[in-house]
């Protein structure tokens, strides 16, 4: 096996872990907003809101690790 | 079929090379649709500010209230206190702006500019000249300075913490820049990908193209659809965190 190949591994295996991270965070954070809801509906906008902004940053921080793999296969 | 230019042509730039005597002109495709949105921007913004007698003149001037509302209520307020008020303008010109260009992106034929790194490098090095002026205008310099060491750290924490809080602000406006081009670039390359698999199963057999065109066309309109979504949710990500991390220089004491 060259060298070559072990760049797309590497891309294809990092991409897989960070999507696995991204997922769970993901699920903490709706797990969170559910039982907050439901032991609140009155709150529900409110925490629909900041949800969605935590979610958001996750997504930037899962983004920036396949950036990397990206990189990674192109260069 | 080659890939590879497909891509090239559609997610990267692609300068005209335009010559004046031997200066070279930066008329490239994303410099001649950022100039497209300023302008788009700029008519948008003097119609906000006409105020006339006939209730379509005044639509724009409605909207741009209700929009300038939230903007003070929602974002710039909540973020950095009443002093926010007078860098209002600046957040409800960033907001459009990305929000503009992100939803252009989404027009066939029409570059997305925030999926260039050095669009969104430049949008978060306003952003963090925003918050460096703000550390400056209250704090004074030395003040500034002192905002990166918390109250109530020992003295000898403090050569540990000082680079690591210094460190930490460039990331952050870094990250800003790099949250909105990755999450632009990586929505049209996959909105790209499940186009080219269809030609590229289409060239083993036109049958197979055919049957692979029905998932794939289903998962690109679900995938247009959540790049909407992320068109709003990245504008007013960028937007929040400028004003919470001026915020945060702000109020640091």
């Amino acid at each position: 096996m060259e060298l070559a190949v072990l760049k797309y591994i590497a891309a294809g295996l990092g991409a897989g872990i960070t999507v696995f991270g991204a997922g769970f965070g993901l699920g903490k954070i709706g797990t969170a907003a559910l039982e907050g809801t439901a032991r609140q509906p009155e709150a529900a906008n409110a925490i629909r809101t900041t949800m969605i902004i935590i979610a958001a940053l996750l997504e930037g921080a899962a983004m920036l690790g396949l950036v990397i793999c990206l990189l990674a296969m192109v260069m | 079929m080659d890939i590879a230019e497909t891509i090239a042509h559609h997610i990267l730039d692609h300068d005209y090379g335009v010559m004046i005597g031997s200066f070279h002109v930066p008329f490239t495709a994303h410099t001649v649709t950022m100039f497209c949105v300023s302008v788009f921007l700029f008519l948008v913004a003097w119609g906000m500010s006409q105020n006339g007698k006939n209730v379509f003149a005044r639509l724009l001037h409605t909207l741009g209230e209700e929009y300038v509302c939230f903007m003070r209520d929602g974002i710039v307020v909540p973020g950095m206190g009443e002093e926010g008020k007078r860098f209002l303008s600046y957040f409800c010109t960033l907001f459009l702006f990305i929000l503009f260009s992100n939803l252009a992106g989404l027009i066939p034929e029409v570059k997305t500019i925030t999926s260039n790194i050095s669009v969104t490098g430049g949008l978060a090095i306003c952003s963090g000249a925003l918050i460096v002026y703000c550390g400056i205008k209250f704090h004074g310099l030395i003040g500034f300075i002192k905002t990166f060491v918390p109250g109530g750290t020992p003295w000898w924490l403090v050569p540990l913490i000082f680079p690591l809080e210094v460190i930490s602000l460039i990331i952050r406006v870094c990250v800003l820049a790099i949250r909105l081009f990755a999450n632009m670039l990586s929505g049209h390359m996959v909105l790209l990908s499940l186009l080219l698999i269809v030609f590229i199963i289409g060239q083993m057999s036109k049958i197979a193209g055919t049957g692979a065109a029905i998932p794939a066309m289903g998962l690109e309109i679900f995938m247009t659809m959540l790049e909407l979504l992320v068109a709003f949710l990245q504008a007013y990500v960028f937007t929040l965190l400028t004003s919470i991390y001026a915020g945060l220089v702000i109020h640091s004491h």
